[in-house]
């Protein structure tokens, strides 16, 4: 049988209130899904699960979507698991909507298709919690068709538990499934497998936060008896993205600035200002204490948005000189002596503890 | 700094006031009320001015010295410093910043500006007013009030010590540091940010549950919503089937309508086909007989018969008439009887008319039965149903009460665990005073046990030296020896004189007192003999090692003492920590409580919410029933044919009317049979003939004659007749005689009665109700039988359902109203609970406040690694600060004890100073300090003296002269000694103004210092 070409997404959680018009985004990602599908002549749309962030969303959301997916041609298939956010209840539009013959609303039934040989598997969540496997005896047997399933759930160890849909690698072993698109980490994994059955989650198209950092889209994979191959498609408009920028030698913050932007573009590119970022200082400033303020307004000028966090050290050396004796510089020294003799988290809480109590000196403390 | 001279214009009650104080030790003398006081505070507002704004006067400096006569308030003071002389010019408004203060340079004569909103006082004296306050401006109480907030003595102590510039004292940034922790958790009111982040994330967890509960709700109402569907197909396909049957039961009732309809047809059918074939046979040669034919016929015949039996009867009669025969005569029928019988048939007639009108009054009866059951069964629903509604309000009256009893003791144990929160507070509050003072006492302990093993070495030291031999001059004395010889001559001579005293003469007891002289001779004197030798003064060795014992016990003693404070101090301490922990756990487990019952009411709430949807649907339900019993009485109403007898009595008047009836059948049969008739017609024929008969009789007489001739008349009107018949007969078949014509009359008779038969029949045939098929052929009905005949096989699933009565039908109608009843509830409790689920799942979701909650989880752990990290500076910044109070506190100390030991003449030479500059002193040769709350005033004026003299001391760079307010109002006169030769002393390094009322310390300042300058407040002179 010839092989089957998927677009896997999942995660889009459409409706979600969001800042800066991130909510808009989603949707115009969504309908980059719908024109990456078309482009690339996929036989199969799955979504698997949170296409919707609540479970009876707004019914313009609901209309919206569905006349998207009513322009894919004829002959996509679009299957959609129910997530723990837009599980299956009285009102979901899974139920009361009229998606037509072409989209397919997975409940736990194999679905067999007539316009190509699959047969499609699914389950939806009933609601926000699944603490049993919605994968737990599900066995397709070989008919010589494919057999692809949808699912919304939780890897875990073998006797693993979770409040999503715990699925672990032995169920997935004996499903009979080629193929297993995964959904609910927003963070796309490798392609594994367990027994025949290759599995993995695409991760959400859109970051929602600084939890799904990075490049993010959707997989295409090409489906066969003898195995599947994938393929990343990125296609997050905006990222979001953590950078340490050290600032030692530095004295003024319009050079740290520089030194950001210049970081930045490089590795960015030319759209570098869209992204989400949040700007860690590190390295030795004896300047302004309120140089992640001053640095932050100057970046608010050319980045969409920016967070700058000062974990810069004041030059310690030169304070325990110019201060010896001074209370200053018995405090600095006190606190330089535990700094040394911790580690990890401790030692950071300790870092901070010296910025926060040399500031305390310069001034009032702002948080 | 040196004050030069002092001009009062207008101060309080003073005016035109001039001092000129010299260098060293001035003394301002002024009798009470006479305005010492108010030169110091003129002097301190000079430099300073006022910055209190109250109403009250005791603290409102400017209005407490506000000039008495109305005089702007004003003055000038003239100083040195650093070699230059200064004149400051100040006159006072309502503020400082509306002071008009002048400041000229004696060396230039040019006035000078102070620098952004400085006081003078800052300026010249280099120390802020609160400073100035504690160190070289003393009035006349003891000790320095605390600390101030910005802490500028301690912060300029820590200058003392410290190469650095400390512009910031370690109060200053601890204070930030709290300032930056009291942003995150606010000791009170829970307003920091991390506790508004720790209310949200409770806030968030309730809301996490209601959010589960609200999912759990939705799906319990789905799996009803899902009951309610099944319910409502069950219920709707009953109905259809119920109306299925009831129109299979419809169409066959059709159907056999339909048979009998065709049945009628084709025996219609088949009758018209007699009808014509008698018809046919009715039509003869020249007519077609018909009833008038045949009553024309029977006429005649009537009329053959009657005349021939006239002719027999006249035959008879004439025969009759000739002989009379008297036979037996059966009573013949009369009038009466004919009456009697036709009451009989009357009465039955009426009788059932009367059953017609009772079965019509049963079947009302039957149907007023059934709407009644229908009213009882309703009023029982109803009934049942207002119980249930009163169960279910007084269910929500408990619940109501429940809440509110959830809600006084949600209240309750809000103000119980405020209470606790509140006591813990206090008890941390002395936890620390606790800590505080057992820090104390560890520090006494060990002090004490240094200066114990001081006093121990030295006693040691005294105890050696005193084990040593010195060269010493022994004196000892020589014990009185006795000269034996002149005692024993004593007692001869006692003896003899007796002896001769009582022999001779009495003269001779004159020897007696030579005896005694000898006597006395006889003990020699004691002497003292010296001699030179080495030994160890052991006198000396007792005393040093009285001493050092002494001092062992004093030293167990004080550490006995020390060790007991201390424990008392750590027993407190530990007793309060434990306090403390105690209430913890009360105000934890008062949170848990009230959290436990927030549960308990929301759900209260919650079953109280079920149950007012129950009670609603009750009372709708209520009202439905009401409505359709009002519907059922309405229709009762409306039954034509009401009656108030029940069926049972109806069934026995039925019974009793037909009994009636078949009585009255009886006597009628009774009757007729007497007289040999089947009908009243009969009978009434029999009464005319018997009526005939007795008439005949009476004239039979009369009509013999008349017989005879009538006899020929009538045997030729029978001729007549006969002939008549014949042709008659004739008419349709040729008859040869009358027989033959009877025959065929009987014939056609029988053939017109035939085809009158079939005419009747087909008459009711045609009678019967077949508006339904009305014009349709037989074929035509089969047709629609046929279809009637599929229609059932489509409706109903038996293949040959049987017709059922009209009582189950009507129980399946009931069956079926009742079934689309109960649909159309399932329909309202559907859409009901569909609202109600939508409701539900529009509110926020478990999943989405999930991600809330990690979100704030994130946002809560940064904000409390900035919380450690404050408390852990701060926690760093103490030991610091600890540290280095360590470098300047024995400075202090031992200042401030060198100045307390000259004033006490040695008595009290150590003291401890704590960080809040209160201090403890130690007498000399005492291991114990006493704290100064425990001294005597006298001692803690003197104490103070020496502090706030130290402070200046190690502070003052400008050397800043000491301005004191009668300081030794408390001491006694050793005391006053002592401090005026300290003071004598102390103004050779500091101009020293000394304002007192006391004349006598004057002439004592002078016994020790030659320059001391008296100044009088009223005079302005010397």
């Amino acid at each position: 049988m010839r092989p089957v070409t998927v677009l896997h997404c999942s995660d889009l959680h459409l409706g979600r209130q969001l800042p800066q018009g991130r909510s808009e985004e989603l949707l115009m990602t969504f309908e980059d899904l719908i024109l990456l599908g078309e482009q690339r002549k996929v036989d199969l749309f799955l979504i698997a699960g949170d296409l919707f962030d609540q479970p009876v969303p707004d019914p313009e959301l609901v209309e919206f979507v569905r006349s998207r997916l009513e322009k894919l041609p004829e002959n996509i298939i679009v299957a959609i698991a129910p997530g723990n956010h837009d599980y299956l209840c009285s009102g979901s539009p899974y139920l009361n909507g009229n998606w037509g013959e072409r989209v397919k609303i997975l409940t736990g039934q194999p679905v067999e298709l007539s316009s190509q040989p699959v047969t499609l598997w699914g389950a939806a969540f009933q609601g926000s919690y699944q603490t049993q496997s919605l994968l737990e005896g599900v066995h397709l047997e070989p008919d010589g068709r494919l057999h692809i399933g949808v699912l919304h759930g939780d890897l875990v160890s073998d006797r693993g538990q979770s409040n999503y849909d715990p699925v672990p690698p032995w169920q997935i072993a004996q499903s009979g499934l080629h193929y297993l698109a995964l959904g609910h980490i927003h963070r796309r994994s490798e392609l594994h497998k367990a027994g025949s059955t290759a599995y993995c989650y695409c991760g959400a198209p859109e970051g929602l936060g600084f939890g799904e950092p990075g490049e993010l889209g959707a997989f295409l994979a090409e489906v066969s008896e003898y195995g599947t191959r994938l393929e990343f498609v990125p296609l997050s408009r905006r990222m979001y993205l953590r950078h340490t920028i050290p600032v030692t030698g530095l004295e003024q913050a319009h050079q740290v600035t520089h030194r950001v932007l210049l970081q930045l573009e490089q590795q960015y590119g030319k759209d570098y200002p869209r992204h989400f970022y949040r700007l860690t200082l590190t390295g030795e400033w004896s300047g302004s204490p309120d140089l992640a303020k001053r640095v932050q307004t100057r970046l608010e000028e050319t980045l969409h948005w920016v967070q700058v966090e000062d974990q810069t050290m004041p030059d310690a050396d030169k304070v325990l000189v110019a201060e010896e004796d001074s209370l200053k510089g018995l405090f600095v020294r006190q606190m330089l002596e535990r700094i040394r003799s911790a580690q990890g988290e401790e030692q950071q809480q300790y870092q901070q503890a010296l910025r926060l109590g040399l500031a305390a000196f310069e001034g009032e403390v702002t948080l | 700094m040196r004050f030069q001279k002092i001009c009062i214009d207008h101060f309080g009650k003073l005016s035109g006031v001039t001092l000129e104080p010299e260098g060293g030790l001035n003394l301002i003398f002024g009798g009470n009320e006479e305005g010492k006081t108010t030169l110091m505070a003129f002097l301190k507002m000079m430099f300073y001015g006022d910055k209190s704004r109250g109403s009250d006067v005791s603290k409102n400096m400017r209005r407490r010295y506000q000039p008495w006569d109305g005089s702007p308030m004003g003055g000038a003071v003239e100083f040195e410093q650093g070699g230059i002389h200064y004149r400051l010019e100040r006159q006072f408004g309502k503020s400082n910043s509306t002071d008009r203060i002048l400041l000229y340079r004696g060396d230039t004569g040019e006035s000078e500006t102070l620098s952004g909103g400085e006081t003078p006082g800052a300026r010249f004296f280099g120390m802020s007013s609160e400073t100035f306050d504690r160190t070289v401006f003393i009035g006349q109480t003891g000790a320095i009030p605390g600390v101030d907030d910005q802490d500028e003595i301690t912060a300029k102590l820590t200058n003392l010590v410290s190469a650095g510039d400390e512009t910031v004292s370690a109060k200053q940034v601890d204070t930030r540091l709290a300032a930056a922790i009291e942003q995150l958790v606010a000791k009170r009111k829970k307003s920091g940010l991390l506790d508004q982040l720790y209310e949200t994330r409770q806030e968030l967890f309730e809301q996490h549950r209601q959010a589960l509960e609200r999912e759990r709700q939705l799906q319990l109402h789905q799996q009803e919503l899902q009951q309610q569907r099944n319910a409502y197909r069950q219920c709707t396909q009953e109905k259809q089937d119920l109306e299925n049957q009831l129109t299979v039961q419809q169409k066959l009732t059709q159907l056999s309508r339909l048979h009998l309809a065709i049945e009628r047809q084709e025996a219609l059918d088949k009758l018209n086909d007699q009808l014509r074939s008698c018809q046919k046979q009715l039509t003869g040669d020249r007519i077609t007989v018909d009833e008038d034919y045949l009553e024309e016929y029977r006429r005649l015949k009537q009329q053959l018969a009657t005349e021939e039996t006239l002719v027999k009867q006249r035959q008879k009669d004439l025969d009759a008439l000739a002989p009379e025969q008297t036979s037996f005569q059966p009573r013949q029928a009369t009038r009466q009887d004919l009456e009697r019988l036709t009451g009989l048939l009357d009465q039955r007639t009426q009788a059932s008319s009367r059953l017609d009108q009772l079965e019509l009054e049963q079947k009302a009866a039957q149907e007023q039965q059934r709407m009644q059951n229908e009213i009882q069964r309703v009023v029982a629903q109803h009934a049942e149903t207002l119980k249930q509604q009163q169960q279910q309000s007084q269910d929500c009256t408990k619940l109501r009460q429940a809440i509110t009893r959830n809600q006084q003791a949600l209240e309750e144990m809000n103000g119980k665990r405020e209470a606790a929160q509140k006591e813990l507070d206090e008890k941390q509050e002395n936890l620390k005073l606790a800590h505080s003072d057992y820090q104390v006492a560890l520090h006494n302990t060990a002090s004490i046990a240094k200066l114990s093993e001081q006093k121990l070495l030295s006693a040691q030291q005294n105890l050696n030296l005193a084990s040593e031999e010195k060269k010493v001059k022994q004196e000892f004395r020589v014990r009185r020896r006795l000269n034996k010889a002149m005692f024993i001559s004593a007692l001869v001579v006692a003896a003899v004189s007796i002896l001769l005293g009582l022999l001779v003469t009495p003269y001779v007891y004159f020897g007696l007192a030579v005896s005694v002289l000898l006597l006395v001779l006889s003990f020699e004197r004691e002497q003292v003999r010296s001699t030179a030798t080495t030994m160890v003064d052991q006198q000396q060795m007792d005393q040093a090692y009285h001493q050092y014992d002494d001092v062992l016990s004093e030293i167990r003693v004080d550490q006995e003492i020390a060790r007991q404070q201390q424990a008392k101090a750590k027993t407190v301490y530990e007793t309060l920590q434990a306090g403390v922990q105690e209430l913890q756990g009360s105000v934890e487990h008062w949170q848990k409580e009230t959290e436990s019952l927030q549960q308990q009411g929301d759900s209260l709430h919650d079953q109280l919410h079920t149950q007012e949807l129950e009670l609603d649907f009750l009372q709708r339900r209520l009202a439905d029933l009401e409505q359709r019993r009002q519907q059922y009485t309405a229709l009762l109403e409306q039954l034509p044919n009401r009656t108030e007898a029940t069926l049972p009595q109806l069934e026995r008047r039925r019974q009793e009317l037909e009994q009636e009836m078949q009585r009255l059948q009886r006597q009628a049969d009774w009757t007729l049979s007497r007289f040999g008739c089947s009908s009243l017609d009969e009978l009434q024929a029999a009464v005319i003939q018997a009526e005939a008969n007795r008439a005949a009789q009476s004239t039979r007489e009369e009509t013999y004659e008349a017989l005879v001739s009538g006899m020929e008349e009538a045997q030729e009107k029978v001729h007549e007749l006969q002939q008549r018949i014949l042709w008659l007969a004739g008419q349709f078949q040729p008859v040869t005689d009358l027989e033959q014509a009877d025959q065929q009359m009987d014939h056609l008779e029988s053939i017109l009665e035939a085809a009158g038969q079939i005419q009747t029949k087909m008459q009711s045939l045609q009678g019967l109700d077949q508006s339904d098929y009305a014009g349709m052929t037989v074929a035509g009905m089969v047709e629609q039988e046929a279809q009637l005949t599929q229609q059932i096989r489509r409706l109903s699933s038996d293949q040959t359902p049987e017709t059922l009565g009209e009582a189950e039908l009507e129980r399946m109608r009931r069956r079926a109203q009742q079934a689309g009843e109960e649909a159309q509830q399932c329909r309202e409790s559907m859409a009901l609970l569909q609202q109600e689920c939508v409701r539900l799942s529009q509110m926020e979701t478990p999943a989405q406040l999930d991600n809330r909650l990690s979100q704030l989880q994130t946002e809560i752990r940064e904000m409390e690694n900035r919380l450690g990290s404050l408390e852990l500076a701060r926690s760093v910044l103490s030991q610091a600060e600890g540290e280095m109070r360590q470098s300047f506190g024995p400075l202090l100390n031992q200042k401030t004890g060198d100045l307390l030991k000259r004033l006490t003449g040695g008595k009290y030479d150590r003291v401890l100073i704590n960080k809040n500059l209160e201090l403890s002193v130690q007498e000399n040769q005492s291991v114990m300090s006493r704290p100064w709350q425990s001294l005597s005033s006298g001692t803690v004026d003197q104490s103070y003296l020496a502090l706030r003299l130290a402070i200046s001391e190690l502070l003052d760079e400008k050397n800043l002269p000491v301005l004191l307010d009668d300081v030794l109002i408390q001491y006694d006169d050793r005391r006053t000694q002592l401090a005026v030769e300290f003071l004598a002393d102390y103004s050779h390094q500091r101009q020293v103004l000394f304002f007192t009322c006391h004349g006598q310390l004057i002439k004592q300042f002078r016994q020790h210092s030659r320059r001391v300058k008296v100044s009088t407040i009223a005079k302005a002179d010397h």
